[in-house]
């Protein structure tokens, strides 16, 4: 048993390996065949056409493309992805100025859309079929349907600008640094109020809803019954029984939320001007930063598939039975 | 029905206009065919089309109405919202009451609020001698474009006028018009008011023309997209699910590496480098959504194949194709359709995220989310530019949601009673 689910667990390393590198090679081709070249921005006509030449050489876009290729690949091999056109040092000081926030951003979020959706399905369950519940169906629905931009704008609006509680954008005050370490945190938290609520409410709902209607499936299964009719307290079911049985599926969606969280949520970072993955790639792609542009692609791809990963373990500690179905 | 009559009744001008600029076109086809047909563009096909339609969907809707009985529904929020965006989106000509690019005096109409109207002063010039059919079609059609503001107009917060001359307050400048001069060169003048439904953005411009032309150009990218999405899922389902073997597993491993990967990025990725014309976005979209379509063609197909009636054509001797869209494609068909119909809004969603970002259509073309995002240098002064299209996009999405649901829950009844 032990055996072979490590040798399932190798398995799978290494498709996510292959996977990884078949959507990096993707993404350098698509680079390479795109029209414009990246060194037009630092060179100016009157220069000399060697001095071109030397920029082409140093950013690597020299020979052609299969050339280029290859040096990429052996590059990719020591773990070296170039450097960064735009910020002139290695890609992997960039990204890792940017990462820690990002994981820090996205745990957070991740570990509120968990406890308040369990929470708020445990709560509606409770009631059912009570007029909170219909709201609460509805309020799913509406809240579905607002994409992420429209709910920070709204946010902004109600929050930053007519009620001026929170700040619209950006990390710290302008005047950071006079602050204590403890004023610090606490400026940090201020300004993450709006970010936090934008992003979590989406995943919230999405988790909301699974869980409530699993619970409902779960709970007409005859082993409820079976339970109920021994006596036991309607507590005790849903805590013990009900929600374990209904977290399975969950974990799996929870996978996927949290790798799209960590690869960065674009559009929530954009607005609010955060240092994180996703503003880092979208400018990369705006400046034409190839070598951040793939460095940026195989974090993102690298945690995804590492959340999906660790949700599948979670899911057969939970379920030894899935061992098998997950992993082929 | 019934907003064709409203149409009818508040346009009624438009309507005039643009019957006299195609007789005019249809005129000038007799005497300069080249010029004529030169003219034909697509702005003014639109001008035609919306026309007709106006003119033709009340007669064809009450000769058919027998047959058309699908189109008497129950009327609830997702059916009214639905049938606004489509003649939103076909008749924006028609509907919208000024042009979507034309600014009028930009210090006097800018940020305006909601339900907020301009005093609006034409100044008509003596009738020249453009008696010539080219330089009527010419002036017609920019009546009709510029919704009648044509030639001199000035716009102003208010007209006061004397005996010698008209004064026009422009915020806190003043215009004035002496009245001996204006006998001199104009026929007549007309004040109107100029009405803004939900007000105007920095640089004057009606925001619900642009939102209507917005609508047009969401609900056509949705529908590019869409159809890019049915016909590369459907294939692609069908050849996995239905032959099985090294295609399925091939097929299956792409879609695998399609989805371990935030779509979003692959969008702005591909749109950023490749620029963005309406047909970049459309493929790009298209390109990138058919994955759960696939999913669901693949299973279901797969299950279906070891089916008694599909054995039993297949042992009558059909072909492959009949049985793939005779047999197949009609029992998939609902699961098929709800599946596009919340792609659609996710499509829709992207789409105007991608203009928001700034990498959409919003320079040439008045896009939602461009709209929102210009919007959101105003916020503080301007709440409307962006709530709007935020409000649209919103029960956009929700219309579209709640029609797959509905939708969803109808196909299950079909299959469960049969």
């Amino acid at each position: 048993m032990q055996n072979s689910a490590l040798k399932i667990i190798l398995r799978r390393i290494i498709s996510s390996l292959i996977i990884l590198f078949l959507m990096i090679s993707f993404i350098f081709i698509l680079l390479r065949i795109s029209p414009g070249d990246p060194t037009l921005k630092f060179i100016s006509p009157e220069l000399s056409p060697e001095f071109a030449e030397q920029v082409k050489e140093s950013f690597g876009l020299n020979g052609s493309i299969f050339d280029q290729y290859i040096r990429f690949i052996k590059n990719l091999l020591i773990g070296n992805f170039g450097i960064s056109y735009n910020y002139r040092t290695s890609v992997i000081e960039v990204i890792m100025e940017f990462l820690p926030f990002s994981i820090f951003f996205s745990l957070i979020c991740f570990f509120i859309q968990l406890t308040l959706s369990t929470f708020f399905a445990l709560f509606v369950f409770k009631r059912k079929g009570t007029l909170l519940d219909k709201l609460f169906d509805k309020a799913a629905l509406i809240i579905y349907s607002t994409p992420q931009f429209v709910l920070a704008i709204i946010l902004i609006l109600i929050f930053s600008v007519s009620l001026k509680w929170f700040p619209s954008s950006d990390l710290k005050s302008i005047n950071f640094s006079e602050l204590s370490f403890f004023e610090k945190l606490i400026d940090y938290s201020y300004h993450l109020v709006l970010p936090i609520v934008t992003l979590s409410i989406g995943g919230t709902i999405v988790f909301y809803k699974y869980l409530r209607d699993n619970f409902d499936f779960i709970s007409k299964k005859s082993f409820v019954v079976y339970l109920r009719s021994n006596g036991i307290s309607e507590n005790e079911i849903l805590l013990k029984h009900i929600l374990p049985n209904a977290a399975g599926p969950i974990i799996s969606i929870a996978g996927i939320e949290l790798g799209l969280l960590l690869s960065g949520s674009l559009i929530t970072e954009v607005i609010f001007g955060l240092p994180g993955i996703g503003r880092l790639s979208v400018n990369a792609v705006l400046l034409r930063d190839y070598p951040l542009v793939i460095g940026c692609t195989f974090i993102t791809g690298t945690l995804v598939i590492l959340a999906n990963f660790i949700a599948d373990i979670i899911k057969i500690k939970i379920d030894k039975r899935l061992v098998k179905e997950i992993l082929n | 029905m019934f907003i064709f009559l409203l149409i009818l009744l508040f346009r009624i001008n438009f309507l005039l206009n643009s019957a006299s600029l195609l007789l005019l076109h249809i005129n000038l086809l007799f005497i300069e065919p080249l010029l004529a047909i030169d003219q034909i563009g697509i702005e003014i096909f639109d001008y035609y089309f919306s026309f007709l339609l106006i003119v033709a969907v009340p007669f064809i809707l009450y000769l058919f109405r027998k047959r058309l009985t699908f189109l008497f529904l129950q009327l609830d929020f997702t059916n009214a919202f639905i049938t606004i965006l489509i003649i939103f989106s076909l008749l924006a000509p028609a509907i919208s009451p000024s042009n979507y690019d034309s600014q009028h005096n930009v210090s006097v109409s800018k940020l305006l609020p909601p339900f907020s109207s301009k005093k609006i002063i034409t100044l008509k010039k003596k009738r020249g001698e453009d008696v010539d059919v080219k330089q009527k079609f010419v002036s017609q059609r920019n009546v009709l474009f510029n919704k009648g503001l044509t030639g001199e107009f000035y716009i102003a917060d208010e007209i006061k006028t004397n005996n010698r001359e008209i004064i026009l307050y422009q915020k806190s400048k003043e215009k004035k018009i002496l009245l001996d001069q204006f006998e001199k060169n104009y026929a007549s003048m007309e004040t109107s008011n100029l009405f803004f439904l939900f007000g105007t953005d920095e640089f004057g411009r009606d925001l619900f023309t642009r939102l209507i032309y917005g609508t047009r150009l969401s609900i056509f990218i949705g529908l590019g997209s869409i159809i890019i999405i049915a016909t590369i899922g459907i294939t692609l389902g069908f050849l996995a699910g239905y032959f099985g073997g090294y295609t399925d597993t091939i097929i299956n491993r792409i879609s695998d590496i399609f989805l371990s990967f935030p779509n979003i990025f692959m969008i702005i990725l591909i749109v950023g480098l490749f620029g963005n014309s309406v047909i970049t976005v459309v493929a790009v979209l298209g390109l990138l959504g058919w994955m759960s379509l696939f999913k669901i063609i693949r299973n279901e197909s797969a299950s279906l194949k070891s089916k008694d009636f599909i054995l039993t054509s297949k042992l009558l001797g059909f072909s492959n194709y009949q049985i793939l869209f005779r047999e197949m494609l009609p029992i998939i068909l609902p699961s098929i359709i709800v599946n596009l119909v919340l792609q659609y809004g996710n499509v829709i969603m992207t789409e105007s995220a991608l203009s928001f970002l700034g990498l959409g259509l919003g320079n040439n073309y008045p896009t939602w989310g461009a709209m929102i995002d210009s919007g959101q240098n105003y916020l503080a002064q301007a709440w409307w530019i962006s709530l709007f299209p935020c409000l649209f996009l919103f029960l956009t999405l929700l219309a579209a949601n709640n029609f797959g649901k509905k939708l969803k829950k109808d196909s299950n009844l079909i299959t469960s009673e049969s």
